[in-house]
C-alpha cells in the first residue's frame, strides 16, 4: 500500500506544473528495469526493447494528466508497455512475412544471435520455447513466471478475465514443457 | 506481487519439470542504461515539445528558379535521348555534349547592336546622301526647261513680245548659264525644299526623278529581260545605289 501511496503523490507532482518534471524523473527511475525487462522479454533484441521502452514513456509523459486512478499507476504502465510490444512484434511479423527471407521465425533466429545465447543451457531453451509462444499468451506467461504478477492484476494489464488468464497461463506452460522435453 | 509461493504451488502442480528450471535472466542491458535513462527521455520530451521551427537553408529561395530550370531541362533531356534512343541506342550513347569552344572572354566582350542604334546610324547617313541626289534630278530637270525655254525664245521672237518682263529676265539669265556652263555653281544657291516644291508644284514624280537623274537610258533592261528574270530589276537598283 505504501508504494500506491507514494504513486499518488507523483501523480499530484506531476500535475503540478513546477514539479511535473521531477515527477516524471521520479516515475521513471522507479519503473525503468522492470519495464525494460516486461519488454525486452517479448521483444528479445535490446535495441527494439529501447525504442519501445521509450515510446512508452513518451506516451506516460502525454496521457498521465488523464490518468483516472481506476487502476494502480503501474498496471497502467504495465498496460501501455504490452501493447507497445504487441503492436511492434505485429509490425515485425508484417515486414518479416513479406520479406525475401519470408521468416516467421524471426524471433527465434534473434535469440539464437545474442552473444551470451548457448542452446544446451536449460534456460535458454526455455526462451526458444517461450519465443514459440503467440504474441499474447507470451506476455501472460512472461507476466506470471517472471514478473509473478497475481491474475487481478494481470486482467487489469491485458484487459482480460482471471479465468481466461489461467487458462492461458495453462495451456502456455504445457507447450513450453512440451518444447522442453523434445529439443 | 507478493504471493510468489502462490505461483510457485501453481507451476508446479502444472509442470515440475518448468518448476525446476532455474529462473535466470538470460538477457542483460548495456552497462549503465539505466543510469542515463530518464535523463535522455527528458531530453527526448523537451526535443519533442519545442516548438517546430519552419527554416529553409541559406539562398533557397535565390537558387530555386535555377534549380527548377536545370530540372525542367533534365526533363526534357531525358525525354529526348528516350527518343533517340528508340531510334539508335548507338546514337543515344554518345551523347549531346557540346564539342565547339570559343576563344577565352568571347562572350564576355561580345556587343550586340540594338534597333536603336540602327536607326540613329541610317538617319544621320541617308538623309544628306538623299537630298544631294535630289539636287541631281532637279538638276537635270531644270537644265530640260532653261533649254526648252531658251528654244522657245529664239525661234519664237513674236510671243516674246506679250510676255512679262519677268519672262525677259528669266531668259536673259538661262542664256548667260548655258553661255558659261554654270549650272552647278547656280543649283548650289537653291535650297533642297524649293527644288522638291518645285518638282511637285510642276507635278514631278520626285523619286521617278531621282532614278531618272542616276540612270542611263542605254544601260536599262530590256522587257524581256526584267520579264523573265526577277533579279534584273534588284541589280539595276542596285547599280544606281539609291
Amino acid at each position: 500500500m505504501t508504494e500506491h501511496l507514494e504513486d499518488k503523490e507523483l501523480l499530484l507532482q506531476f500535475k503540478t506544473e513546477a514539479t511535473r518534471e521531477a515527477a516524471y524523473t521520479r516515475i521513471i527511475k522507479k519503473y525503468q528495469e522492470k519495464l525494460y525487462w516486461h519488454i525486452r522479454r517479448m521483444v528479445v533484441e535490446h535495441e527494439d526493447a529501447n525504442d519501445v521502452l521509450q515510446n512508452m514513456f513518451i506516451k506516460v509523459w502525454k496521457h498521465l494528466d488523464n490518468f483516472r486512478e481506476d487502476s494502480q499507476l503501474y498496471t497502467w504502465m504495465y498496460r501501455i508497455a504490452t501493447n507497445e510490444c504487441l503492436s511492434f512484434l505485429e509490425k515485425q511479423k508484417k515486414r518479416a512475412t513479406t520479406s525475401m527471407s519470408g521468416n516467421e521465425d524471426y524471433l527465434s533466429d534473434k535469440l539464437a544471435a545474442d552473444k551470451d545465447f548457448d542452446g544446451k543451457k536449460l534456460e535458454w531453451k526455455l526462451q526458444k520455447a517461450i519465443q514459440q509462444l503467440p504474441e499474447k499468451q507470451k506476455a501472460v506467461f512472461n507476466l506470471r513466471y517472471f514478473e509473478e504478477m497475481p491474475y487481478n492484476e494481470m486482467s487489469q494489464v491485458l484487459e482480460t478475465s482471471e479465468g481466461a488468464l489461467k487458462a492461458s497461463y495453462h495451456h502456455a506452460v504445457k507447450k513450453i514443457e512440451d518444447y522442453i522435453l523434445n529439443h | 506481487m507478493n504471493q510468489p509461493d502462490n505461483i510457485l504451488q501453481e507451476l508446479q502442480e502444472l509442470s515440475p519439470i518448468l518448476a525446476s528450471v532455474p529462473r535466470y535472466n538470460v538477457f542483460k542491458a548495456p552497462e549503465g542504461y539505466f543510469e542515463d535513462f530518464s535523463s535522455m527521455m527528458l531530453l527526448k520530451i523537451h526535443a519533442m515539445e519545442a516548438p517546430a521551427v519552419m527554416a529553409v537553408p541559406d539562398g533557397y529561395f535565390e537558387s530555386l528558379p535555377a534549380t527548377i530550370m536545370a530540372r525542367i531541362k533534365m526533363e526534357e533531356q531525358s525525354e529526348v535521348l528516350a527518343e533517340t534512343r528508340e531510334i539508335s541506342a548507338t546514337v543515344a550513347g554518345i551523347g549531346n555534349r557540346n564539342v565547339f569552344t570559343v576563344p577565352e572572354g568571347y562572350f564576355e566582350s561580345l556587343k550586340i547592336t540594338t534597333p536603336e542604334t540602327v536607326s540613329a546610324t541610317a538617319k544621320v547617313i541617308s538623309m544628306p546622301k538623299r537630298f544631294s541626289i535630289f539636287k541631281y534630278a532637279a538638276a537635270a530637270v531644270v537644265t530640260g526647261m532653261i533649254a526648252i525655254s531658251a528654244y522657245f525664245m529664239l525661234n519664237n521672237n513674236s510671243n516674246m513680245a506679250s510676255s512679262g518682263s519677268n519672262q525677259v529676265a528669266v531668259v536673259k539669265k538661262a542664256n548667260q548659264i548655258l553661255e558659261n556652263g554654270s549650272f552647278d555653281e547656280e543649283l548650289n544657291t537653291i535650297s533642297d525644299a524649293a527644288i522638291v516644291n518645285f518638282l511637285e508644284s510642276k507635278g514631278q514624280d520626285v523619286e521617278a526623278a531621282l532614278v531618272a537623274s542616276l540612270t542611263n537610258e542605254k544601260e536599262l533592261p530590256t522587257a524581256d529581260e526584267y520579264l523573265f528574270d526577277d533579279n534584273t530589276l534588284d541589280n539595276v537598283l542596285k547599280t544606281i545605289d539609291l
